[in-house]
């Protein structure tokens, strides 16, 4: 069996926010083809690594590398973000299928319209999630978790290797958690590595390949079963652990 | 009747005034999408600086290319400013906008009355950039407001796609490379050229409502990005040249009142229609 190799390397990390320190002295490896979640307690830097990661936030040391020797402008166009859906103005002008369009839009090119292929396309994406019916509905018509599962049809529309998505499961019920967590999986077997910022540990347990303990500093890397039972998870959660 | 007798020049004034309702009302739908509605007004609010030191170089003459140029300089200063201040600090966008939209124009106050007791000469030439008429809308005015137009319809064509990522969702327009903060630029600038080829017609207390108002009415009529550019631009259109034919016909209506208020009744008018339309619709059955 071949050894997976290295997707993105993170050295030394430190990322401060308006002078106080959020991440400091990450150093973490992630494999090709595993399904990582980041998990910690509220303000443990889980969104920032991500952000840093895909250079929305700028580190003050460090260095972050893709594929081996890219770098993270050369890498891009593999890369795929999923924001947190409270940033997004649900009442804008757009309908469900423009907004799986949008995952097309770098690829396509500057000034340059979108063909039926792309079209197409939002559409077999829209139908993994289980909204093709919906294509032409205006966003705001949408419940929490569908809006959830149109954000990740367009992450899926960038046709990345990496995705990053930031609480993909942020006020969904059980049965769309359940649906997103199938489709993850299934991305991880079809190759892609996922790295996903998550609060549910009992779900974590049955999807992770890895988990990422932060507490502001890395506390461990390492299989569910290791990281989920060990007493660092006392020290990330303190006594919140039981409400979890 | 005089509605009947054909004149060129009031017919010209009335053509420029459409075409720039028309680009104020088509860069006027990424202000309310993204919420802005109040950058119209800063701008032209913060124009007023500008056009008293256009109007000082121009040795107190009215000279449209100094004063419009002084005009677009305050203007994009404040643009400037008020997009910086948002980034760099905690200071919301609202605050920012009407923290400087009062601080230019009270300068542009004290610059004036400055200009007033000292010129010894009349400030007419300025006192129009206030109020507006369609009488002191030059040829000029309507080649530089058909050129904007174009532009605008150019770049919406051209570069929709990339406008409506970047306005929608920055963080995912950046994580996919775009640089969200140029296209609000663009935004702005357009707003600002908008803005101040409207003064001579309308005035800069009144130069934000056509970005706001033919907005609005589209809103009602569409949830689709393109077809509200469209039908936005058309109401700016008819509207803008409906309401100075109408202030061309009774001399003691101002320019830009008469627009405005044009646009604020069709407002509530399709706001009306489009309320009695959804209450005896009949039930949707799908």
């Amino acid at each position: 069996m071949n050894t997976p190799s290295i997707v993105l390397e993170i050295k030394n990390l430190s990322v401060r926010y308006s002078g106080a320190p959020v991440l400091s002295d990450i150093d973490v490896k992630i494999e090709s083809g595993s399904l990582v979640c980041i998990i910690g307690p509220n303000g443990s830097g889980k969104s920032t690594l991500i952000k840093t990661a895909i250079g929305l936030m700028e580190p003050i040391r460090g260095q972050i590398t893709y594929f081996g020797n890219q770098t993270l402008k050369e890498a891009r166009s593999k890369l795929s973000y999923l924001p947190q859906r409270e940033g997004i103005d649900w009442d804008f002008p757009i309908n469900v299928i423009e907004m799986v369009l949008m995952g097309a839009y770098k690829r396509v090119g500057l000034g340059r319209r979108l063909n039926k292929a792309e079209r197409e396309k939002a559409l077999y994406f829209l139908e993994r999630v289980g909204l093709k019916d919906f294509a032409k509905r205006h966003i705001a018509e949408l419940s929490g978790g569908q809006q959830q599962r149109v954000f990740l049809a367009r992450a899926l529309m960038t046709e990345a290797d990496i995705y990053f998505l930031d609480e993909p499961f942020a006020a969904v019920d059980i049965v769309t958690e359940y649906m997103i967590l199938e489709l993850l999986k299934t991305l991880r077997d079809e190759g892609k590595t996922l790295l996903i910022s998550h609060h549910d540990l009992h779900s974590v347990q049955r999807t992770a390949d890895k988990v990422l303990l932060l507490n502001r500093e890395l506390l461990a890397f390492d299989t569910p079963e290791v990281v989920l039972k060990s007493p660092l998870m006392q020290k990330a959660y303190g006594g919140m652990r039981g409400l979890l | 009747m005089a509605f009947f007798e054909f004149n060129s020049f009031l017919f010209e004034a009335c053509l420029a005034a459409a075409l720039l309702s028309a680009c104020s009302a088509m860069v006027g739908c990424f202000l309310l999408i993204r919420r802005r509605a109040l950058l119209g007004d800063m701008i032209g609010h913060s124009v007023l600086p500008g056009l008293c030191v256009g109007f000082a170089l121009a040795g107190f003459e009215k000279s449209p290319l100094l004063l419009l140029g002084g005009a677009l300089v305050s203007a994009l200063l404040a643009a400037f400013l008020q997009e910086y201040i948002s980034r760099r600090s905690r200071i919301k966008e609202d605050t920012s906008m009407a923290l400087l939209l009062t601080g230019f124009y009270a300068i542009g106050v004290v610059l004036l009355t400055e200009l007033q007791n000292n010129s010894g000469s009349s400030t007419s030439g300025l006192e129009t950039f206030l109020l507006g008429s369609a009488a002191s809308i030059s040829r000029s005015d309507l080649y530089a407001s058909c050129f904007l137009l174009l532009v605008q319809i150019i770049v919406y064509s051209l570069f929709l796609k990339e406008l409506r990522v970047n306005t929608f969702d920055p963080l995912f327009a950046r994580a996919q490379g775009f640089n969200p903060n140029r296209y609000a630029q663009l935004i702005s600038a357009l707003t600002s050229i908008s803005v101040i080829l409207a003064l001579p017609a309308v005035g800069l207390i009144l130069a934000s409502a056509l970005l706001v108002l033919p907005a609005a009415c589209a809103s009602m009529i569409t949830r689709n990005l393109g077809p509200r550019l469209t039908f936005s631009a058309l109401i700016g259109l008819v509207l803008g040249f409906g309401g100075a034919w109408i202030s061309t016909l009774h001399s003691q209506i101002p320019t830009g009142p008469s627009i405005i208020l044009l646009h604020t009744a069709f407002f509530f008018v399709l706001a009306f229609a489009l309320f009695f339309k959804r209450k005896f619709a009949p039930e949707e059955t799908a």
